[in-house]
């Protein structure tokens, strides 16, 4: 009895946050222009991405490089089970049975792209899994029932702000769990110094496969919900272009920190809208701007650390006593 | 039964002999040293032992079970932990998560208890958090908790990584050159740690050491090698006084020409 108390107390809030979506978003839909209300969806789609990517490049250090092509599975997977397995199905119901088969079936693909990889390391790493991204879309591009080069069409428009952010919450809210419980440590220990977390009774191998297959899940759930709130998708939009996109988030969120790639996601997203007025100059004014930030916060927007516990002057200390 | 035996172990690397017909053992409670100049191989043993490398022939036995050949983190399970000769913490976590990472497979969380928020991982991670805090106040870090490893100085960064070791629960515990870069006064309250921890806690414990005067005064057996192979066996007094050993780290006694 104290232990079903317990739990309750422990997840009200959160099941109670994810729950508001839905009037939340009702308001939003209301009061905000669908071109905003769609830059805010993709925000949200994004954080998924990016939370994601920092379970595997941040926290775990395993530098992967094939981030859109776990969203690209995702994307058609849970696609083709509300256009082909189960057309017009209830949003209700639908949605959440998509979104899953969609995050499976990319958990499945990091898990067996994981085993054999994963063996690599820093660089290796990095292209084994930026070759496999590039496999999916080509595979995805050739494959008629799922409509080629042309794209699949007519995916109902089953997501929207409340299902987007009811699994923000979900992603952003077990994967911190996760990486702050002593369980969770052992990615961060791998990424510190494998063979001390190895010497500590750490089974490394299963730990990188469970952070690459987490991360995957996440990013075929974020495709899945892509693909049901634009209800068309061609594998363009799963290019390595936004794989490096993904890891530009993490990376200038700070390398392992939850709330950095959050803000990151938030920041990346709306800036290329913001430089609108650029026009053309668009990509040049992104461009450089990033290589601002990292040249002025090399070590990420929070520099690793969330935002939890930052503070201006705990920076500070923390920088002199690692300078002497 | 003995806790640790290492049967006629060899390990080359190419045409490089590492390691040739090293043998070891060594009972619960008991301190054995291992020593012998730079190079005669004392941190491969290490390394052999705790599963880094396979050894190409011999066996190692632990509790009288053969781990030659397991990966690290089995050997550890086993009841080996170890710390390394440079430093291997985890630099950029606090001194407490150095610490908690040892409980890893052990706090009963697994990958569900620790993100459904129940009461037996929040019961589960009450108790590790206690165990972690008493081990950290028994290297005396109890104040450093929330420190970056990176940022302790260097005597307090030999001390976590004992006390990281400590949290697995070894029965045996192997320290590669625990003194090194200690100054005088940590050496004296080193070797105190050393035999609180084989008496108090039982643990056998196997020492890779540099320092004659620490390693004469705490260790019981004390095995030398030079080249990958034991040159002698014996009591501190024995070792002292053997002429091989005199040689091997002082060169032969060439008689005068002239």
């Amino acid at each position: 009895m104290t232990a079903v108390v317990y739990w309750m107390r422990r997840n009200v809030v959160g099941l109670a946050l994810v729950a508001a979506q839905w009037p939340l978003g009702a308001a939003l839909g209301a009061w905000l222009n669908p071109y905003y209300l769609q830059i805010v969806v993709y925000i949200g789609i994004n954080i998924i991405l990016a939370v994601s990517l920092n379970l595997i490049n941040g926290v775990a250090g395993q530098f992967s490089l094939g981030h859109a092509g776990f969203m690209a599975i995702g994307a058609y997977v849970s696609a083709a089970v509300t256009v082909l397995v189960w057309p017009n199905a209830p949003s209700a119901a639908g949605l959440p049975v998509a979104l899953l088969a969609g995050g499976l079936a990319a958990a499945t693909a990091g898990l067996l792209i994981g085993i054999p990889t994963l063996r690599l390391r820093g660089d290796y790493l990095a292209i084994a899994t930026l070759g496999f991204g590039e496999i999916i879309r080509v595979i995805i591009l050739n494959t008629e029932s799922v409509g080629g080069a042309r794209g699949l069409f007519g995916i109902p428009a089953l997501a929207s702000f409340a299902s987007v952010y009811a699994c923000v919450l979900l992603c952003v809210g077990l994967l911190w769990r996760l990486v702050h419980s002593a369980y969770g440590k052992a990615f961060l220990a791998i990424r510190e110094d494998e063979v001390a977390a190895a010497a500590m009774g750490i089974d490394t191998t299963r730990f990188k496969i469970m952070a690459f297959t987490i991360g995957a899940f996440w990013a075929g759930v974020a495709g899945g919900l892509f693909a049901h709130f634009i209800g068309y998708i061609h594998t363009n939009s799963f290019s390595f272009l936004k794989s490096i996109e993904i890891v530009v988030m993490v990376v200038l969120g700070g390398m392992g920190s939850i709330s950095g790639a959050v803000l990151a996601a938030v920041a990346l997203t709306i800036l290329p809208e913001l430089l609108r007025f650029g026009a053309e100059y668009r990509m040049i004014i992104y461009s450089m701007l990033l290589i601002v930030m990292m040249l002025t916060r090399p070590s990420g927007l929070l520099g690793g650390a969330e935002i939890t516990e930052w503070r201006f002057w705990k920076s500070k200390t923390a920088r002199s006593a690692s300078a002497a | 039964m003995a806790l640790l035996e290492v049967e006629n172990c060899s390990l080359s690397f190419g045409g490089l002999k590492a390691v040739s017909q090293v043998s070891l053992a060594l009972d619960p409670g008991q301190l054995v040293g291992l020593i012998g100049p730079n190079g005669a191989g004392k941190t491969t043993v290490f390394n052999l032992i705790t599963g880094v490398y396979a050894p190409n022939s011999g066996d190692i036995r632990v509790a009288g079970r053969s781990v030659a050949g397991l990966a690290p983190f089995r050997i550890n399970r086993c009841g080996i932990a170890r710390t390394f000769q440079g430093i291997r913490l985890f630099p950029n976590m606090s001194a407490f998560d150095n610490v908690l990472v040892g409980y890893n497979h052990r706090g009963d969380q697994g990958l569900l208890g620790s993100v459904a928020g129940t009461l037996g991982a929040k019961t589960a991670h009450d108790r590790v958090e206690r165990e972690c805090l008493r081990l950290l106040d028994m290297v005396g870090l109890a104040a450093q908790r929330d420190a970056l490893a990176k940022s302790l100085p260097y005597g307090s960064q030999r001390r976590l990584e004992i006390a990281r070791a400590l949290a697995t629960h070894p029965k045996l515990l192997l320290l590669d050159e625990p003194a090194a870069g200690t100054n005088p006064q940590e050496k004296v309250e080193l070797m105190e740690k050393i035999r609180w921890l084989r008496d108090d806690l039982g643990l056998g414990i196997l020492i890779i050491e540099h320092d004659m005067k620490l390693i004469m005064e705490v260790c019981e057996r004390i095995t030398v090698l030079d080249h990958g192979e034991t040159i002698a066996v014996g009591r501190p007094a024995e070792i002292q006084k053997n002429p091989k050993v005199i040689e091997a780290y002082l060169g032969e006694i060439v008689p005068a020409v002239g």
